[in-house]
């Protein structure tokens, strides 16, 4: 009896260790990698993807050289084999874009593994980030070439939600934004930044200094309000006034100065001075850059009024 | 017993099948584990992806012609003459197939062959080892319509009369002015060439760098001024040249590890003006009391000195948990100038007895900037970012008085006790920026977040030493049922600040002789009441949402705006208010495969309302203030940008049409108000329309050819005060360049065939 009863015992020990065995803790990837995908889905665009990085298995680090689509997809068993006429197919593990029930977390995070680093080095905690935006509401994979990166159609990705600046683009005075020669990442990085507004440098001036080294200084005598913030003074868009400024001189100048010893700031400069001798010269051409032309600051020994 | 015995052996029998099963289920698993020699490869009876007849690379050549020789229609492309123009665009690329030995790629591109805004780059690189790339581009802008000058020397840096000009008083008595004007055209050209490499030292490893150069050539639109009195300035808006040289050097080492990543980077600028000053012949006879050898007398500006810069920087990351990550930079920046002085005047005739106190500006600026980010999510529903800026400029440019000589119009005045004595402030500035926000998701589909940010800034010679900022924001996001999505946002901010020092810079850069001679009341450089809006105490209220819906598949709607106010309670004069709206209605329909169209509306307005008082001398401030001297200027904006598109395959693959139409109008209205003592007539409002249609036909002839027929149309007009019907002579005290506000009326036809390859 007892030899019975030891048999049975070992044969239930050896049951409970194979089965402890069988219990998987790695992700459960398919055996033949993208050519199970491909059983259904081999159309385009889906198949574009094979043109692109993504697919090169020669580089290690791409997911074609690990487990393909689960790479991104993630480990997708319940998806891979058929279903019966009138069942649902459950879904790949992730699925990407903002309509899909995968948390957007969860989504970032599979690009994430790889592009965490350069640019996505700050996306932790920015803006577009704390937002729930999803890597896949800008960048489309299955497709020969993302429209964020190409220079000509990267502006429009941008547009979907900011409308306001794509109305900017239509303003009198503006950057080449519409030829594409000034696009939104030579300014911005939507990934995170340490500066404000998503720029790529730390402070909006050293942004505009990449382009117009010539206002960089430092000047003998410094505008202070150029030295500090470009955008005290100017919108980099697109305006209605000219040289991308927020508002017009004289009015623009007034709000900071209104002279004591220079009288000609104080005056109102109403439509009696279009076609007075004195109004003229403030409100007509370049109005009070017709003197001030140094405005961003000036080297010159007399320069203190900038207009030397 | 007979029963026991059995039951015995029916266990062990169900045990051993159990086992049986099992064994042979983890077999069956063990075909599914991974074979890491082999990795994944397809077999070859493996699904395959489909051929597709999908082209890579492109060449593009053919013709266009554009009827319209207006600069601001050709600003940024240069279709700013009315004849042809060849079009040449190309993206020829090759990229290893994805399951060969090699991950070789490389590509050459170029756009707008034909035009001045050219581009040609290009690349080649073994993916995952290396990268070598180098471009090209060309930027013109055109900047004004119809300017003239009666100058001679356009392009040097010297500008002089005809032998015969007649000086005159005022621009009325330049008899000789329209028979000498000239066109000219003004703008600039940048050609930029920009290469290096990123190389893959390791799979965490790698380096990076770019080096640019930058010419940009041309001419700028720029006032030069003779005369002291501000009442009596005799100008002119001149040619200046712009020959400058930029060039940087970018280097980057940067590691990436699975948990962590840094970089460290260096950034060299340098920045080279070819021309140190400019000058001018001055045409108006002097209204000072003056010997008439004044009358040859020579304007001179300085141009935007020689100067460079340097960046060092760290940016690291760390992952310290799943949910929890900490990001960081630092970097430390130097701004030189030293660029030698131009003299007090370049007038020969003027006295000067006083030389300049050094021989260039010294001018140094260091900049230093940290910032930290930490990011967590304690729980599942709740996230937390919190983080620390510090951001600084120490201008160390050395502090000495200058013996200010005015406008090339006065002899040089020494005495101490004279307005002319003047000392340079070198703005610096500290600020100290912290952020925290938290999200907290309920219900599946929604999150609120609560945040505040306090931002203190300390500046150097300013007329606040210190300001302090506090930004309180809420957001609710929700989602429905993946159709109707948005979000709703307000914001409040408050900046106050130290005592308001309206004399600090007056007090600072004049010298103590001169200001003993000034009464007390009037030690000022504007008027007491008056507040710098960047330095002012402020309110602000700010509004921001989203809404997307899709009410069907194909169909997309989205609206986006915000409107903010911003209320300067504290300053008399100034800015005092500003508001602003936009608003903007995106729609997208798939009709159906073939066919597509967009549009949108957007709305803005900007307003803002600023209060002056006029004096006619500096004695006013030592009486009470006249109310009827006071006025106030409210400019407001209002802007309306539509947009459609379609985009429509006719006959699939063989014959598609795509069509975009944009119109925008601006109106900016200066509307004020003011005391009876003070003359109100309105300002002509300023008026911007623009139509803007682009239609493309693409006719497919064969497999891999297919031929193009473009058209743009483009009406833009623009009413401007400052500058329509004003030629170089309609203002008394500015001899202008007569160019007016731009109106064209544009038609560019263009045919050209794509081999696709």
């Amino acid at each position: 009896m007892k030899k019975k009863y030891f048999l049975f015992l070992s044969l239930l020990l050896l049951s409970f260790l194979a089965l402890a065995d069988t219990v998987k803790t790695e992700p459960e990837y398919a055996k033949r990698g993208a050519a199970s995908c491909l059983k259904c889905h081999d159309e385009l665009p889906i198949t574009l993807i094979y043109q692109t990085p993504h697919a090169q298995q020669t580089d290690p680090d791409t997911p074609f050289a690990q487990h393909q689509c689960e790479s991104c997809h993630g480990a997708s068993p319940q998806h891979i084999p058929g279903v019966l006429e009138g069942e649902k197919k459950p879904a790949p593990s992730i699925v990407f874009g903002l309509q899909s029930n995968t948390p957007i977390e969860q989504q970032n995070q599979q690009c994430l593994n790889c592009h965490q680093q350069g640019l996505r080095m700050h996306w932790q905690g920015s803006q577009h980030q704390f937002a729930d935006l999803a890597c896949a509401s800008c960048h489309k994979i299955h497709v020969k070439e993302d429209n964020v990166l190409i220079r000509q159609n990267q502006a429009d990705v941008c547009f979907t939600c900011h409308g306001e600046q794509r109305a900017q683009l239509y303003r009198r005075s503006r950057h080449p934004i519409k030829e594409a020669k000034t696009i939104c990442s030579d300014c911005h990085n939507p990934h995170g930044s340490s500066g404000e507004k998503l720029l790529v440098e730390n402070t909006i001036n050293e942004t505009c200094y990449r382009c117009h080294a010539e206002k960089r200084g430092p000047f003998l005598w410094e505008h202070p309000p150029a030295s500090e913030d470009c955008s005290i003074c100017h919108t980099a868009h697109g305006s209605t006034q000219p040289a991308l400024l927020n508002n017009r001189a004289p009015f623009l100048c007034q709000q900071c100065h209104s002279g004591v010893e220079s009288f000609h700031t104080n005056v109102l400069y109403d439509g009696s001075g279009v076609s007075s001798s004195g109004g003229q010269s403030r409100l007509l051409a370049k109005s009070c850059l017709n003197c001030h032309s140094n405005i961003h600051g000036s080297n010159h020994p007399s320069g203190v009024r900038f207009d030397r | 017993m007979i029963g026991n015995n059995e039951q015995l052996n029916s266990v062990t029998l169900i045990l051993l099948i159990s086992l049986l099963s099992i064994s042979a289920a983890h077999a069956a698993e063990d075909d599914f584990m991974l074979d890491d020699e082999d990795g994944f490869m397809l077999d070859d009876e493996a699904e395959e992806p489909a051929e597709e007849k999908n082209f890579s690379s492109y060449i593009e050549l053919g013709g266009l012609y554009s009827s319209s020789d207006s600069q601001k229609f050709g600003e940024y492309t240069g279709l700013n003459k009315q004849h042809g123009f060849v079009i040449g665009n190309f993206n020829i690329q090759q990229r290893d197939a994805y399951d060969s030995d090699s991950a070789a790629y490389w590509r050459i591109t170029g756009t707008d062959l034909g035009l001045d805004s050219r581009f040609i780059g290009a690349e080649y690189g073994q993916q995952g080892s290396y990268k070598l790339f180098f471009e090209y581009d060309q930027l013109p802008h055109n900047q004004l319509v119809g300017a003239r000058t009666p100058f001679d020397g356009v392009g040097t840096d010297y500008l002089h009369l005809p032998d015969t000009w007649v000086r005159g008083a005022t621009t009325t008595g330049m008899t000789l002015l329209n028979d000498s004007l000239k066109n000219i055209d003004i703008g600039t050209e940048r050609r930029k060439y920009n290469g290096g490499f990123i190389l893959d030292l390791s799979r965490q490893w790698n380096v990076k760098l770019v080096l640019q150069h930058e010419d940009k050539e041309g001419l700028q639109a720029t006032g030069g001024v003779m005369g002291v009195s501000g009442f009596n300035p005799l100008s002119i808006v001149a040619p200046k040249p712009i020959d400058q040289e930029s060039n940087d050097v970018d280097v980057q080492v940067a590691f990436n590890g699975e948990k962590g990543q840094v970089q460290l980077g260096y950034h060299l600028s340098l920045f080279d003006n070819h021309i140190d000053s400019f000058s001018w012949q001055n045409p108006y006879e002097l209204r000072l009391p003056s010997p008439s050898g004044y009358l040859d007398n020579v304007g001179g500006l300085a141009t935007d000195p020689d100067n460079q810069a340097h960046k060092f920087s760290l940016s690291a990351a760390y992952r310290l948990a799943p949910k929890t990550r900490i990001n960081g930079s630092f970097s430390y920046g130097l701004m030189l100038q030293d660029n030698p002085y131009i003299a007090y005047t370049v007038n020969p005739l003027l006295s000067v007895d006083s030389p300049v106190p050094r021989e260039s500006a010294g001018a140094k600026v260091e900049t230093l900037h940290a910032n930290l980010v930490f990011t967590t999510k304690p729980l599942k529903s709740v996230d937390i970012r919190s983080s620390y800026t510090y951001d600084q400029r120490d201008n160390d440019t050395p502090i000495n008085d200058y013996a200010v000589l005015r406008n090339d119009s006065e002899n040089q005045i020494t005495q101490l006790n004279s307005q002319t004595i003047r000392t340079q402030l070198p703005y610096g500035r500290k600020q100290h920026r912290f952020k925290i926000d938290s999200g907290y998701r309920f219900l599946a589909r929604n999150k609120l977040s609560i945040g505040y940010a306090y931002e203190r800034n300390d500046r150097d010679y300013a007329e606040v030493e210190l300001t302090d900022e506090h930004n309180a924001h809420i957001k609710l996001a929700s989602s429905f049922m993946n159709m109707l999505n948005g979000w709703v946002k307000y914001e409040y901010i408050a900046r106050t600040g130290s005592e308001y020092q309206g004399d600090a810079l007056y007090l600072q850069s004049h010298s103590a002789q001169y200001l003993a001679t000034v009464p007390e009341a009037v030690r000022f450089e504007n008027d007491p009441l008056i507040r710098k809006f960047n330095l002012a105490d402020v309110k602000r209220n700010k509004v921001s949402f989203a809404l997307n819906w899709l009410p069907l598949e194909p169909l997309s709607v989205g609206f986006n705006g915000h409107y903010s106010q911003d209320d300067y309670e504290q300053s008399e004069l100034g800015l005092i208010n500003a508001e602003n709206f936009s608003g903007t209605v995106d729609l997208n329909y798939a009709i159906n495969e073939g066919l597509s169209l967009y549009s949108f509306y957007s709305y803005e307005y900007f307003q803002n309302q600023q209060e002056g008082y006029t004096r006619f001398s500096n004695v006013g401030l030592l009486f009470s203030r006249d109310p009827e001297q006071f006025w106030q200027v409210d400019t407001l904006d209002k802007i309306n940008t539509v947009g459609v598109g379609v985009d429509w395959s006719v006959i699939k693959g063989a014959f598609d049409l795509q069509l975009d139409y944009t119109y925008s109008d601006a109106l900016t209205e200066t509307n004020t108000r003011q005391g009876s003592n003070l003359n109100g007539d309105p300002l002509a409002d300023l008026k911007t329309t623009l139509h803007s249609l682009n239609l493309r036909a693409n006719y497919r002839i064969l497999e891999n050819m297919r031929l193009q027929l473009s058209y743009r149309y483009e009406f833009f007009i623009t009413d401007d005060f400052a500058l329509d019907n004003i030629s170089p002579d309609s203002i008394d005290e500015v001899l202008g360049l007569g160019n007016f506000s731009p109106d064209y009326n544009a038609h560019v036809v263009g045919l050209s065939a794509f081999y696709e390859f």
